[in-house]
């Protein structure tokens, strides 16, 4: 592939990225959840090199079933768990644990599923639980490259589309994690408001762009090596100090 | 640091931050920011491009973060805040 090519194709994925990510933050406005989880497991389809496949797999009472699959190969990799009661996407599911098989061969824990991987070339996979779905579910991937999920930023990325899917399900919401629930909120609402007055002031005095104007803030918290929210603050003592003096002067 | 070493990108410098993606959304919003939460995971993983307006306010959410624990803006930001 040329090098305009590969532009195009990355171009591509920041867009379903974009689009996945947008209904995702916002799931009770999606039109089309059946066309949003696709476009997931599209993406889920090159997590990591040699990825082949990727599926939703979800326990309904005491069987299992493929929600969606990337491929017919997806599909029959899930099945051969499900009809063996065991593997890892039949495992992150009722455990809510995240399952890394880098090798499949011979694998100890789930030898009908090895055999199976290994008979479609499928040499690791990686199954990681749905936060908080109506059931236990979770989204796996497959790949033909042994140890294919082996770095952080494929197990990150892997989690990202997790946390997508799971909104996307029906009855998904985003989910809200404890460090959320326990941020100070009041604090960081305080903060960006006088952020906010701080940056209007600057855009007025200056005749900035709103950028430009918080770029002046960077460089002047690094160059003072201070917090940004102390420099934003000075900022707004020396405009209120300007509207006092106008005042005096008017009247 | 000093603007002759080249800095932390958004991904080395979350990770050394040790902070959840949620502190670094919710001080990417006090600093005026939009972004939601998972768009700001998919910031830092290079997932999404950053104009550099957006990078630089990551990049100043990481920074504040290490300037409590005295160190000198680690995270380097995008060309536009770095050429003066």
């Amino acid at each position: 592939m040329d090098g305009h090519g590969r532009e195009s194709d990355r171009m591509d994925l920041q867009q379903s990225w974009a689009q996945l990510l947008s209904v995702a933050e916002a799931p009770q406005s999606v039109a089309d959840r059946e066309a949003a989880l696709r476009t997931a497991i599209g993406l889920g389809a090159g997590v990591a090199p040699g990825s082949v496949g990727c599926s939703v797999t979800e326990r309904v009472r005491s069987t299992y079933r493929t929600v969606t699959s990337a491929n017919s190969l997806s599909t029959a990799l899930d099945q051969a768990q499900y009809d063996a009661q065991a593997g890892p996407c039949v495992a992150a599911a009722d455990e809510g644990t995240v399952l890394l098989v880098d090798t499949l061969a011979d694998h100890p824990r789930f030898p009908a599923y090895a055999a199976a991987a290994a008979e479609r070339g499928v040499h690791s996979s990686l199954s990681v639980p749905l936060p908080d779905p109506r059931r236990p579910a979770a989204l796996n991937f497959y790949a033909t490259d042994r140890d294919a999920f082996g770095s952080a930023r494929a197990r990150a990325v892997a989690g990202l589309l997790a946390r997508c899917v799971a909104t996307l399900l029906p009855g998904g919401s985003v989910v809200m994690v404890p460090a959320t629930e326990g941020a100070d909120l009041a604090a960081v609402r305080s903060r960006r408001t006088r952020m906010e007055r701080a940056l209007a002031a600057l855009m007025d005095a200056e005749g900035l762009s709103r950028s430009a104007a918080f770029l002046l803030l960077v460089h002047r918290s690094r160059d003072e090596n201070r917090s940004i929210h102390d420099v934003a603050d000075d900022v707004l003592a020396r405009a209120d100090r300007t509207d006092r003096a106008d005042r005096t002067v008017a009247s | 640091m000093t603007l002759d070493e080249p800095g932390l990108d958004l991904a080395e410098g979350f990770t050394r931050s040790g902070m959840p993606y949620e502190e670094l959304w919710l001080r990417q919003i006090a600093l005026g920011g939009s972004a939601g939460r998972l768009e700001v995971e998919a910031y830092v993983l290079g997932l999404l491009h950053a104009d550099p307006y957006q990078h630089d306010l990551l990049a100043q959410a990481l920074n504040e973060c290490f300037l409590e624990r005295d160190q000198d803006h680690p995270v380097r930001y995008s060309d536009s805040a770095t050429a003066e």
